[in-house]
């Protein structure tokens, strides 16, 4: 892969002017949001509590139960807010550790250049090259899974696109004419990567962060389906919807209500993240009348 | 061009290597096989002697050295479980997931080729809105639930189709469209983004006012132009696709290397899991050498530069 | 003589609920054979006007008003609400009426041999022709506009084209129908001096053989001087006046048309010299050389090979040439950004290492920069006081009133400081970049090219704004320019580059009176000027 990427404006927050996606994106993120901030503070928040007469309740059966209850009879809507906690705080951590990391990885490469440079190219280039799904799962089954486990090896391995491009973005920098003025004028490097390449490289590692939760999200979920990750009793979104499956017959809800949740909250921050990078799309070929 | 090859080569034996030592790393972080293979009740010298049977006594260097021997010819030694070769189990599975893999990504980019010139064609700003939406919704579920969607419509409530094993084509098509239907979303997202980038080149400016056709500008400059950096993309996607295809061959319980794999992985049959990692980056580093060897080729201004 | 393309009442406004109008009431009119020059400066409207005549506006554009006839046939008539459709545009472009356009790199698809593309045009309008006889056709085409070689070369891509040669298969691609119009958007303005020279020689030369009438469209008040037999300037959209150009020239009637030709590089030597005597030279650099590593070569790239220059204070020293000649090289040597790798720099009397990281801050201070583009100059986060007062923080002698005073100097009121450079023109950010290079009070001025990215009438006033600088403080100026006509008003002396070396220096005055060298000659010939002779096909051959 040659990197020729030639840099784009340093996007600046302009007039806010929401578009249709951007709305529907914060209805779907903030229901998910409100769901894991309010129930816990419901009476009869207990994610864990089994209860076998109550085992597999339909939505809206019981009133204790509003969206029912799983095999074991542990109150769905409690297990759905706490895994929904559990998914997405575990996300977040993941895509900062990776954005901070790569980012300053990058900036670092892409300014000095030289051997560490070569390095960091040749570091991103490997693991561009390797599956690293596969190998996360093999990692994550062979060191006793567990959700610091995934947080730690996610954390530490993802954050190959983010030293790409801040590096490619830190480089094109390094050689304008606004970043060399202070060095002629007697700044040292200190001064120059902290007021004027850092400021310009966060909003593009802000934008790939956005786009990230998505991926991170539906690769962790996809390690939890397969039982790598966070372990029972904690529920996660993933291995709520492996325990749903074995009922999809019966009682689909099981299985579906995790994933619509799931839905809201990776659509939501994808319809957000939109409102950033969409305006960057280019136009349609022009139709060749006059008109 | 010729040391580009070389560099690139160079890039493919490291990257090889790289997952070869995770590998050995792993197996050799989960402990010694004697101890987790043998039933509780064995003696310490049971337990001994097969760390021995198994080399496990030798020092850590000759053990990987031995391993990287093993890459060259092939030898990745027995599984523990089933006393066969390790590489021969894996190779036994490789059809059933390139047979998943090749539909879900020729279906996926032929169908992503058609929508993006569509969209280009008919100019239609409402079509583009529609394709990206219903991709964005796609992309927002993970494979293995969109797979549950499939079963439990076409499974459970139609009974059309079935939801698990590798018996007939019927069998094919839900873990294909599974997948096929991600594979579509990307590669019309990477297209779309690259044919509006031509769209607005000078060169696609100078064709029409040359007079030329819409369609023929659309085929002949802007496609070409358009294809080569996606198909720099698609090679490093076919990570994503193997990573994609483990879980659906879990989720359908589809006979393929995914399933092998995890299977092997929980049962701590580390031969196994060691031949198939490596077997799966090697023909991984094969395939995107071989893309960006020819993405060179057709475009040589990157040689010039 | 019959009219080829008639432009009448042409408004274009942008698509949106509050359109912005980018031409309005534009009339144009060109007659068969004849050539109309289209002047005006960047967001005058002069390009869209003739896209408009194509259907080649940019998206996000569109006609809301007037009436367009091409070759008789009405494309365009708001009024009566005629709309060309497509297939009738497409049966037009190419064959009726073809364009070249500026930037012939990008004008060209980067993926096909450049034979194939001329092929495919001829092709276009002409569907019965063989692939083969396309082909040749093709070959025959580009020979014809003096590409040696051209059935070797068709097979090639155009990044082994250099950008002259790449002009010239524009022009091919656009003469294969013998059209009855040509329109050249800023034909040669990606291109050297010498370069744009022989394209416009071409131009006329081409013109000549087919009958074709021509639409210029250029900045270039010297190159519609002698490439025009009509003219139209345009501003803000509208066309301000139109006429015979040798008539309009000698005698323009409106403010606007005055105003670009003043702004017109000088035709003679600034009058009084600003040198001032028993002070250290502002630079004294002796056989510079640098060299640039490339990859995949074994020895490097020599860009400047053993050049001196001597500035005294308060003098400017030009160095001209063209693009790869090493000029900026040279000026990156003296600040050490690309360091050189032989020979010493003195600057202010003040010997300095030839790396930017080894000098000291004191040593840094003495020779300033000022860049070509305003654009990647400034940092577009940090408003204008910020961005003057970053050196003076470095230095941590910050005060608000320097700040200030600088800004003055330069000519920006108080007003300007808290904007950011996204809300300057051109100009105004340059002023910027020269009080933020004043700012630690050097005694070397490197000026690379600080006004060929501005328009001409901001040009003048930039360069005037240096010399009183310049007089007021003393500097010592570097002046590095591909456009000898810019540099006679403002250089006392004036050193002519060609591949690396020196090939000529001399006071000014000289240089324009008596050059000695043939490049400097070339040089100073190729630069078109207001009085220069009218091009035909003859001058072009002789």
């Amino acid at each position: 892969m040659t990197t020729s990427l030639t840099l784009a404006p340093t996007p600046v927050v302009r007039r806010w002017r929401p578009r249709p996606g951007a709305i529907v994106g914060a209805v779907m993120l903030g229901t998910v949001l409100l769901l894991t901030a309010i129930v816990p503070l419901l009476p009869g928040y207990d994610p864990m509590g089994q209860d076998l007469r109550a085992a597999l309740l339909p939505p809206l059966a019981d009133p204790a139960h509003p969206l029912g209850t799983d095999a074991l009879g542990r109150d769905l809507l409690s297990r759905l807010a706490l895994a929904s906690a559990v998914t997405l705080g575990m996300t977040v951590l993941i895509v900062i550790m990776n954005a901070v990391l790569g980012s300053i990885l990058g900036i670092l490469a892409g300014y000095y250049g030289g051997r560490f440079e070569a390095f960091i190219t040749l570091v991103s280039n490997v693991t561009l090259a390797m599956p690293v799904v596969l190998l996360l799962i093999a990692i994550c089954a062979v060191l006793r899974p567990s959700a610091g486990l995934t947080i730690l090896v996610l954390g530490c391995t993802w954050w190959v696109g983010y030293a790409r491009v801040t590096r490619n973005i830190a480089a094109t920098l390094r050689r304008q004419d606004f970043v060399v003025s202070p060095l002629t004028q007697g700044a040292d490097s200190v001064w120059v990567l902290t007021r004027h390449i850092l400021p310009n490289v966060w909003p593009h590692t802000l934008i790939i962060a956005a786009t990230d939760v998505a991926t991170i999200v539906l690769i962790t979920s996809s390690l939890e389906y397969l039982g790598l990750g966070v372990q029972p009793p904690v529920p996660s979104w993933g291995s709520m919807i492996f325990d749903g499956q074995r009922h999809l017959a019966g009682d689909p809800w099981l299985a579906l209500l995790p994933g619509v949740v799931m839905l809201l909250a990776v659509g939501g921050v994808q319809f957000l993240s939109q409102q950033f990078t969409a305006e960057t799309r280019g136009g349609l070929l022009r139709k060749g009348g006059m008109r | 061009m010729l040391t580009f090859i070389a560099r690139r080569l160079a890039l493919a034996v490291a990257t090889v290597l790289a997952v070869v030592t995770i590998a050995f790393v792993l197996g050799r972080a989960t402990g010694e096989p004697g101890a987790l293979l043998l039933p509780d009740n064995a003696t310490q010298a049971d337990v001994e002697a097969l760390n021995s049977a198994l080399g496990f006594d030798r020092p850590l260097l000759v053990q990987y050295l031995d391993t990287l021997v093993g890459l060259v010819t092939g030898d990745f030694g027995d599984s523990y479980r089933l006393r066969e070769s390790a590489l021969g189990l894996v190779l036994e599975r490789v059809p059933a997931t390139i047979e998943l893999a090749f539909w879900a990504f020729l279906i996926g980019l032929a169908l992503a080729l058609v929508a993006a010139l569509t969209i280009q064609l008919s100019g239609s700003r409402v079509l583009r809105a529609i394709v990206g939406w219903a991709g964005a919704l796609r992309q927002s579920v993970p494979d293995f639930f969109f797979a549950l969607l499939l079963v439990l419509v076409f499974s459970v409530l139609l009974g059309a189709l079935p939801s698990l094993g590798r018996t007939s084509y019927a069998s094919l098509v839900l873990p294909v469209i599974t997948l096929a239907t991600g594979q579509f979303v990307m590669y019309l997202r990477l297209l779309d983004a690259a044919l509006s980038e031509q769209a607005g080149q000078d060169f696609v400016r100078t064709a029409i006012a040359q007079g030329q056709r819409r369609s023929t500008v659309l085929f002949t400059r802007m496609l070409p132009n358009a294809i080569v950096p996606v198909l720099g993309m698609a090679g490093l996607n076919l990570g994503g696709l193997l990573g994609g295809t483990v879980v659906v061959e879990v989720v359908f319980a589809w006979p393929g290397l995914g399933k092998l794999l995890t299977d092997a992985v929980s049962q701590r049959d580390f031969p196994i899991v060691q031949a198939g990692l490596v077997f799966v980056a090697l023909a991984f580093v094969i395939v995107n050498t071989a893309v960006d060897v020819l993405v060179r080729r057709i475009d040589t201004r990157t040689a010039a530069a | 003589m019959s009219t080829v393309l008639s432009i009448e009442n042409l408004r274009v406004e942008t698509d949106g609920e509050n359109p912005r109008t980018l031409v309005d009431g534009v009339s144009l009119r060109v007659d068969r054979g004849e050539s109309l020059g289209v002047v005006g400066e960047s967001g005058s409207g002069k390009s869209l006007t003739v896209l408009a005549a194509l259907g080649l506006l940019p998206v996000g554009t569109r006609v809301t008003a007037g009436r367009i006839v091409l070759d008789d046939r009405v494309l365009v008539d708001v009024e009566a609400d005629v709309w060309a459709g497509e297939r009738e545009l497409r049966a037009l472009r190419g064959r009726t009426a073809a364009m070249v356009f500026q930037d012939p790199m990008s004008s060209l698809d980067p993926l096909r041999a450049v034979g194939a593309q001329v092929a495919s045009a001829v092709r276009v309008h002409a569907p019965r022709l063989g692939r083969r006889a396309a082909r040749e056709r093709a070959i025959e085409l580009l020979t014809s506009v003096g590409v040696r070689d051209a059935a070797e070369r068709a097979a090639t891509r155009p990044h082994q084209w250099s950008g002259g040669m790449r002009q010239r298969a524009m022009i091919a691609m656009a003469i294969a129908h013998d059209p009855l119009l040509l329109i050249a958007d800023e034909p040669t303005t990606a291109l050297d001096v010498t370069v744009q020279a022989q394209v416009m020689d071409l131009l006329a030369e081409v013109r000549e053989r087919t009958g074709s009438a021509l639409v210029l469209i250029t900045h270039d008040l010297g190159l519609v001087a002698e490439n025009s037999d009509r003219l139209a300037v345009m501003h803000h959209g509208r066309v301000v006046e139109t006429g015979d150009t040798r008539a309009v020239l000698a005698a323009p009637t409106e403010d606007y048309t005055r105003r670009l030709m003043a702004a017109m590089p000088a035709e003679q030597e600034r009058a009084i010299p600003a040198v001032r005597t028993g002070q250290a030279d502002a630079l004294i650099a002796e056989n510079i050389v640098v060299d640039y590593r490339v990859s995949g070569r074994k020895t490097p790239v020599r860009a400047v090979d053993g050049v001196s220059v001597r500035i005294a204070a308060g003098e400017t020293v030009a160095v001209v040439g063209e693009s790869g000649c090493g000029k900026s090289s040279l000026a990156k040597a003296v600040l050490g950004i690309q360091p050189a790798s032989a020979g010493t720099v003195i600057v202010g009397g003040v010997p300095v290492r030839s790396e930017l990281a080894a000098r000291t801050a004191a040593e840094r201070e003495l020779a300033q920069i000022v860049f070509q583009d305003p654009y990647s100059a400034l940092d577009p986060r940090l408003t204008v006081h910020e961005l003057v007062a970053e050196p003076l923080r470095i230095r941590r002698v910050y005060d608000r009133a320097t700040v200030a005073t600088l800004l003055a100097d330069v000519g920006l009121d108080e007003s300007y400081a808290k904007r950011l450079p996204g809300q300057l023109s051109g100009g105004q950010r340059q002023r910027v970049g020269i009080a933020r290079a004043l700012a630690l009070r050097p005694r070397l001025l490197v000026l690379d090219e600080p006004v060929s990215a501005l328009d001409v009438s901001i040009q003048a006033q930039v360069l005037t704004l240096l010399d009183t600088l310049q007089r007021e403080h003393g500097l010592g100026y570097l002046f590095i320019s591909h456009d000898l006509g810019v540099v006679r008003s403002i250089a006392d002396r004036v050193i002519v580059m060609q591949h690396g070396r020196v090939v000529e220096e001399a006071p000014t005055a000289q240089i324009f009176s008596d050059p000695q060298h043939p490049f400097t000659r070339q040089l100073l010939a190729a630069v078109p000027r207001l009085d220069g002779p009218r091009r035909t096909a003859r001058t072009a051959a002789a």
